[in-house]
């Protein structure tokens, strides 16, 4: 929509295609523990198991491709990902309860979900902080919600919906290929559109930015809007997935969300790094809390190992940069 | 009233605006805040939410943001439970010594490595969940007897025990920001922190101090709720995040960092507690007291931005706190 307009090319880290350090460690650290995993551990590397694995990283990565362009444009996190989230699932629930036609309410769903993204990044634009503006937009929604629904679960039957998740295109669950194709849009995006592009470099530096003719708001605005969208559809294939909805649900998914971008290693200062590391995050701790599930480790000790890897995370990302700077 | 005293309540109009507005609501609609009951339950908001917001404002004004309070809480409440057969103040002194010597040690952490704060109390808020759900052993805990319990409900006039020792942590940390040499150079290192290292002010110590209130704050305030409560569970903290930095926003303590007192936070403290206690006594649930804090914590915010437009509006060399001040907000904790 504003492509033609002429972007200054600042170098290889925002056009060129580059395997990141970041990425290329978590991939290496994926691909040792599925081999590790499936020498040590039975039933690790079965169909169904890894359908599992890519299902529950499903949800957490989707949201967390969008949270990404979030972290990217300068605006650390969105503290609203799990209440809007609950929105869309909610949404869709009492739409498909309600026997509406089911396009309809898919699409209201993500246009209502992009429209609160949108009035948060409008908010964030205005001059606003992220993390304040989405806590209390985050509230808002949860508290209307629950007024609404007053604790009411609500369950909707199968209405020809299921195969949005139910389905499987050459063994791998929709989830799943829905996950990647986001990532894989949202990367491209990121880098080839020149809202993408302005995202990246308001992150950077926001002076800089400005002076160049780029509009940090505006990119506010864009990262926003993308993490409705993404947090939309993973809304919509957790209501379908578990084919109920309440207000209470996801309850972790802000934090999980959060955790999945860092772990990824995107610099949480901002300008630096693709949605599509967001998404090898969530796989990776996905993989990871499966391995100690099928390893009898208890809840408590699953959350100790996967807050471990998130300070792991960035405080090698930091060591690493600091020492790039130097 | 001094030239200075207008300046200083100026400073505090908005929310002392909006606190008299609720109060006058409260009192017209519910009895309890004609008597001295609804002073007291305001009060009690401190305990919890007051102590926790007060830690975390010790962050913000370091220009950081310390988000595993309300962990350090639930972890608190825990370690507290466990130690009661010690008896009630042993077992708050020592959960308290525990959550300060875990604050210190995440201060030096965060001081020595240079990182972003935001981060990394994100990834010890997720690791303090994990230990809160071992120490409950995946259930909920219970003290053995019930008396240390039983003593943390004792009235004295508008004060509860916890109250009281709230109160108290607020009028010490008051002290030591006002007036303390090693607490105003937690202000330096928020406000100006080049100018301040210029100065000579230790790059280190203003935040593993900040870090160190923080988590002593939040332990104390877990230990005092745990016991009180008798019981705690793994999840039984976790709306706490929202309602102390609130708070502390609420109460103008500004995410830039270097600005605002203890006064800002008792203030907000006070608006979010009351709208509770008010809410509470006609029976609302829970989601009305978040949908309202929601909401305050958005007005408040707008309203601060838009005087910080007026004024500088008004007097172009007004900086702090305008328009400017806010949209560069963002880089503050860096």
């Amino acid at each position: 929509m504003m492509a033609t307009r002429a972007v200054p090319r600042v170098g290889a880290s925002v056009g060129a295609w580059k395997l990141q350090p970041a990425v290329a460690a978590l991939l290496g650290a994926i691909a040792v523990l599925m081999v590790v995993g499936g020498l040590t551990t039975e039933d690790f590397l079965t169909s169904d198991n890894v359908s599992a694995i890519v299902r529950n990283a499903a949800v957490v990565g989707t949201a967390a491709v969008g949270m990404a362009l979030v972290t990217i444009s300068g605006n650390y996190v969105s503290l609203s990902v799990q209440q809007t989230t609950m929105l869309a699932a909610i949404m869709l629930a009492g739409g498909l309860r309600g026997d509406l036609p089911a396009g309809a309410v898919v699409l209201a769903v993500v246009v209502a979900a992009v429209l609160l993204g949108g009035v948060q990044g409008l908010f964030v634009a205005m001059g606003l902080n992220p993390v304040v503006a989405t806590l209390a937009v985050g509230s808002i929604v949860y508290g209307s919600v629950q007024a609404i629904v007053k604790g009411e679960l609500i369950a909707f039957g199968g209405s020809g919906v299921n195969w949005i998740t139910d389905a499987n295109v050459l063994f791998i669950p929709m989830p799943a290929i829905i996950f990647g194709v986001v990532a894989a849009v949202a990367a491209v995006l990121s880098r080839r559109t020149v809202a993408g592009r302005e995202v990246t470099l308001a992150g950077a530096n926001r002076e800089t930015a400005a002076m160049s003719g780029i509009s940090v708001g505006r990119a506010a605005v864009w990262a926003f809007t993308a993490l409705g969208l993404t947090v939309a559809i993973a809304g919509i294939v957790t209501a379908i997935q578990v084919g109920q909805a309440n207000a209470s649900m996801l309850d972790t998914l802000t934090i999980d969300v959060a955790s999945a971008v860092l772990v990824g290693g995107v610099a949480i200062q901002g300008g630096a790094g693709s949605p599509a590391q967001a998404a090898v995050g969530a796989l990776f701790i996905a993989l990871v809390s499966n391995l100690m599930v099928l390893n009898g480790f208890s809840a408590g000790v699953r959350e100790i190992v996967s807050g471990a890897l998130v300070l792991g995370a960035v405080v090698a990302m930091h060591v690493f940069n600091e020492r790039g700077t130097r | 009233m001094s030239r200075r005293m207008v300046d200083r309540t100026r400073a505090y109009r908005v929310q002392i605006g909006v606190l008299v507005a609720l109060w006058a609501v409260c009192a017209a609609t519910t009895p309890a805040f004609q008597r001295d009951d609804g002073v007291y339950a305001v009060l009690l908001g401190f305990a919890l939410i007051g102590l926790v917001a007060l830690g975390v404002t010790a962050t913000m004004i370091a220009g950081e943001l310390d988000i595993s309070v309300a962990a350090v809480a639930g972890t608190s409440a825990a370690i507290a439970i466990r130690f009661s057969s010690l008896g009630l103040w042993p077992a708050v002194i020592a959960t308290t010594a525990v959550a300060a010597a875990f604050g210190f040690l995440q201060g030096a952490a965060i001081a020595r490595l240079r990182i972003n704060s935001l981060v990394f109390t994100l990834g010890t808020l997720v690791v303090l969940g994990g230990v809160t759900f071992v120490l409950c052993g995946g259930q909920s805990l219970a003290v053995s007897n019930f008396d240390v319990s039983t003593a943390l409900f004792v009235r004295w006039g508008v004060f509860g025990p916890d109250s009281a020792v709230a109160l108290a942590m607020f009028v010490l940390l008051g002290l030591f920001f006002g007036f303390v040499k090693y607490g105003r150079e937690i202000y330096a290192i928020g406000g100006a922190r080049n100018e301040a290292l210029a100065a000579g002010v230790s790059a280190r110590r203003p935040i593993i101090i900040a870090f160190t209130i923080s988590a002593t704050c939040a332990g104390l305030a877990g230990a005092l709720a745990g016991l009180k409560a008798g019981t705690t569970s793994a999840e039984a903290f976790s709306p706490l995040l929202l309602q102390a930095i609130s708070a502390a926003l609420v109460g103008g303590i500004s995410l830039t960092g270097g600005r605002g007192s203890v006064v800002n936070v008792f203030l907000g403290v006070a608006i979010l507690s009351l709208i509770s206690a008010a809410l509470a006594m006609h029976g609302a649930a829970d989601y009305v007291v978040q949908l309202t804090t929601g909401g305050i914590l958005l007005l408040v915010v707008v309203l601060e931005f838009l005087s910080g437009v007026l004024q500088s509006a008004r007097d172009p060399t007004a900086q702090i706190g305008g328009p400017r001040q806010q949209a560069t907000a963002a880089e503050g904790a860096t």
